[in-house]
């Protein structure tokens, strides 16, 4: 009778790389949301910032500050958070391939109105 | 296959977690925004009442004026002992009480509005509260006096009313709104005491600024404690 011995491993090795490519992307799609839900919410804050008439520069580091601390996989590719006659935010986000892209505008009329206009 | 069945809870719990995390950002960010949204429109609408009642302050000076200048006949005339002068300087002053006491029910009924106008934000903003589950809501804040500095308001007395409201032009008007965002009851007492939790507290003012009066949020972000 031939043995077959290490055959289950090699059966085995494949199926732990497709369980282990399948685990990554999926930790990745739920990176990714995450990481969208946590950009829109802390522009919100940021552009709160703004209109506490805090500086601009407070409010972009605040901001970093936030990201650095909850996405560190990803990088901030482009923040611009001004005061003009409203308070605007546009902001990239990158991880690899993939970009993501936030902007908002608040001003007192949008509050009135109830909430960030999106 | 089997394998991966086999992580299904791990995916089921992966999925639980994001969904809650969003449902909780979701909804801390609509508490934000109707805390705001609610003061400012409170503000908006106390403005005409603010503007209103400083445009009373000079007829407020005037009588204040014509107060001071009655007592002090009125004491002249008593001094003097002539009846005519004393009965004309009565005369003259009961008549300024008079003109006072009505300008005065003129300003408390501002008051009063913008009393009611606040009594009616603060159900609205309980109820839209209510309605994304914020949780309660700290009223005393709300039911802060309209004015930061209300002036000399000197309480009504039998023999005579001493001075109208004076309403100073710096004042502010500050309605702060605490909003708590908490699981339901039954969990919180679960909860142990170290565990964070979220509130939101806004303000918004008034500002004057070449003669016009905008808002100003004072305070809008959310914090963790």
């Amino acid at each position: 009778m031939k043995h077959a011995r290490g055959s289950a491993l090699i059966e085995a090795s494949g199926a732990v790389a497709v369980i282990a490519i399948f685990l990554a992307g999926v930790l990745l799609g739920g990176y990714l949301l995450f990481a969208k839900v946590w950009l829109e919410y802390q522009g919100e804050q940021a552009l709160y910032c703004l209109a506490e008439r805090r500086s601009g520069t407070l409010c972009r580091m605040l901001l970093r500050r936030k990201f650095e601390r909850f996405l560190p996989w990803g990088r901030v590719a482009a923040l611009s958070l001004r005061t003009e006659r409203n308070w605007h935010l546009d902001l990239e986000w990158r991880l690899g391939g993939y970009v993501l892209r936030v902007r908002r505008e608040l001003s007192p009329k949008i509050i009135v109105k109830s909430g960030v206009s999106r | 296959m089997i394998a991966l069945l086999a992580l299904a809870p791990f995916f089921a719990a992966l999925f639980l977690c994001l969904a809650a995390g969003h449902a909780v950002l979701k909804k801390k960010s609509l508490a934000q925004s109707i805390c705001v949204a609610q003061a400012s429109r409170l503000q908006s609408e106390l403005k005409e009442s603010l503007i209103r009642l400083l445009r009373l302050n000079p007829r407020a000076a005037v009588l204040r004026r014509q107060r001071a200048a009655a007592d002090r006949s009125l004491r002249s005339a008593l001094l003097s002992g002539n009846p005519y002068a004393i009965a004309t300087a009565k005369a003259v002053q009961s008549a300024v009480i008079l003109a006072q006491t009505t300008f005065r029910a003129s300003q408390l009924k501002i008051l009063k509005e913008a009393d009611l106008t606040r009594t009616r934000f603060r159900r609205e903003t309980v109820s839209r509260l209510r309605r994304v589950e914020a949780g309660p809501l700290s009223t005393p804040h709300l039911l802060h006096p309209l004015f930061g500095r209300a002036g000399r308001a000197r309480a009504l007395t039998l023999s005579g009313l001493r001075s109208s409201i004076r309403v100073h032009a710096s004042a502010a008007a500050k309605i702060p709104l605490l909003g708590q965002s908490r699981p339901a009851r039954r969990l919180t007492r679960r909860l142990p005491a170290g565990v964070p939790r979220q509130s939101t507290e806004c303000s918004v003012s008034l500002e004057e600024k070449e003669g016009k009066w905008d808002l100003r949020v004072l305070a809008a972000s959310a914090s963790w404690r």
